[in-house]
């Protein structure tokens, strides 16, 4: 499947002490929902956070919308009026604001913000009441989870074209992202056009695989796999076996892992005739199996097998 | 208005309603009946003893809202993804002096008045003159070192460098006061009015000019 590029990171490269980010190309697809998934400290953050302008130096091209450079992005008030951000640092709203201050300095800070919408949102998701102490209330009294609403209800009360979501799932409660993945689905059927889309950070990888068209998985600061979901669940298998075929499996099989009566893992499509004679159990990977042997194949984790 | 309505909403973005209070009304709830007190036996002295302390309590209060604006990798937050990050920022940073001079305004004005009041014979002329003299001084000095302080992220090296800036401005306000009432080098007190005046302005100036270019470089370093 092919698809027009929302973003596109072309040969981007930043340095930290003991981290480099080095991403050759990365075309985010327009009109479909994105997933980066990657250890903890594999650069997903810090990718998203060039691509909002947070982080602004680095080396490579980011281009938004198909035409826009990251000087048009700090320029043109098309470019960010049209992104929006959540993050997950505790200090993206202050801790002293309070919940009407929320709004009040978002509806200054971006012109397409729509409060009344915003007010709805929130009570949609129960973080405020309609009673005026609800709205008085501050950021810092907030749990982890309801300030994500708070970001949430920030981003989809403006008229964007692309969400940018850092962690968003993780401090949810498991109603609240299933509310999510039929938020962000809500989201990008609004367009007629099919010009909305979102990209999110996550490790909560089976929870948002029903929203997950696209996964990129990053490693140690690189891409190692992206793709459609559907076609990267073509282009693996999941295998599971006996035993006494583990070491023969071993040499075959892109990850592998081993229990007292078996083994299980990914298997490329093009490889699996080579496992033939073996007694083997294939199915489609889910988007977590997919994932994680992946990660497992690349990881810097030293195995404690 | 429209203006005034954003501005009062960067500035508060920075500074809670908390903050506010506590610098506009329960700081000179406590200094002014402190400086009465002083003023009972010497106006000048008073005042002057009033404004450092003023001064002093302005520095560091200070880091509570701005700590470490200027200082690199300050996170902005939301701020920082908005288009208006510029016009915010400006706009903050401007209600921050004005709220400032008027905080520093407050105390001394409110004292004279209540001393004036209270003993209106003994009051000297050249009082009104010494407290607009020693509130654009002061004023000059807190933003000056303000700038400084505003590099420290941390709120222990803030404060340890807040107490000795704090001299300086106790320094040049004993030095105001002894310019005042021993007219010692024969200049016309009425002269250090305007060049307070003029001292603050240009300070005002350089320390927007400063601020808001440190904090563009941090958000737009390519």
């Amino acid at each position: 499947m092919k698809a027009e590029a929302v973003i596109s990171c072309k040969n981007i490269s930043k340095k930290y002490r003991h981290f480099e980010l080095n991403i050759d190309s990365i075309n985010f697809p327009k009109g479909f929902a994105t997933a980066l998934i990657g250890e903890n400290g594999a650069g997903k953050t810090t990718l998203l956070e060039m691509i909002a302008g947070i982080k602004q130096v680095h080396k490579g091209e980011i281009t938004y919308f198909g035409n826009y450079t990251e000087k048009d992005r700090e320029n043109d008030p098309y470019v960010k009026e049209h992104i929006g951000y959540t993050g997950t640092d505790k200090h993206y709203f202050l801790p002293h604001w309070t919940l009407k201050q929320t709004k009040e300095i978002q509806s200054v800070l971006f012109d397409n913000f729509d409060g009344e919408k915003y007010d709805q949102i929130l009570e949609d998701l129960a973080v405020t009441s309609s009673s005026r102490s609800g709205k008085d209330k501050k950021v810092s009294s907030l749990s982890d989870g309801n300030r994500i609403k708070l970001m949430l209800a920030g981003v989809l009360a403006r008229d964007t074209k692309l969400l940018l979501m850092d962690e968003p799932a993780s401090p949810l409660d498991p109603l609240m992202r299933e509310r999510l993945c039929s938020m962000l689905r809500e989201y990008l059927a609004s367009s007629e056009d099919n010009d909305k889309s979102v990209i999110f950070s996550t490790h909560n990888i089976s929870d948002m695989e029903n929203v997950t068209d696209y996964a990129i998985i990053i490693e140690n600061g690189t891409v190692v796999e992206q793709g459609f979901v559907e076609d990267l669940k073509e282009k693996y298998v999941f295998v599971r076996g006996e035993k006494k075929d583990e070491e023969s499996a071993k040499h075959i099989l892109y990850d592998i892992t081993s229990n007292t009566y078996g083994y299980e893992g990914l298997c490329l499509s093009e490889n699996i005739d080579k496992l033939a004679g073996m007694d083997v159990e294939t199915s489609i990977p889910t988007l977590s199996q997919l994932a994680v042997g992946i990660m497992r194949a690349y990881t810097k984790l030293k195995s404690h097998s | 208005m429209k203006h005034l309505s954003r501005m009062i909403t960067a500035h508060n973005c920075f500074c809670s309603f908390l903050y506010n209070i506590a610098m506009l009304v329960v700081m000179p709830a406590f200094l002014v009946p402190f400086a009465l007190v002083i003023m009972s036996f010497d106006n000048y002295m008073g005042i002057a003893i009033m404004m450092t302390l003023l001064s002093f309590f302005t520095l560091l209060a200070d880091y509570m809202p701005f700590n470490g604006i200027t200082a690199k990798g300050f996170f902005l937050g939301i701020i920082k993804t908005s288009t208006h990050v510029d016009s915010f920022i400006k706009d903050a940073i401007i209600a921050d002096q004005i709220r400032r001079f008027v905080q520093l305004t407050i105390p001394p004005t409110l004292s004279l008045i209540i001393a004036t009041i209270i003993s209106a014979n003994s009051i000297d002329m050249r009082l009104p003159v010494f407290v607009s003299t020693i509130i654009f001084l002061d004023y000059s000095t807190t933003t000056g070192i303000i700038t400084f302080t505003r590099n420290i992220l941390s709120n222990n090296v803030h404060a340890y460098i807040s107490l000795p800036l704090t001299a300086i401005i106790g320094a040049l306000n004993a030095c105001m006061l002894f310019l005042f009432i021993y007219d010692s080098i024969h200049i016309p007190f009425i002269i250090w009015l305007p060049i307070s005046f003029i001292l603050s302005v240009i300070i005002s100036i350089l320390v927007f000019n400063y601020t808001t270019d440190r904090c563009f470089s941090n958000i737009k370093e390519y």
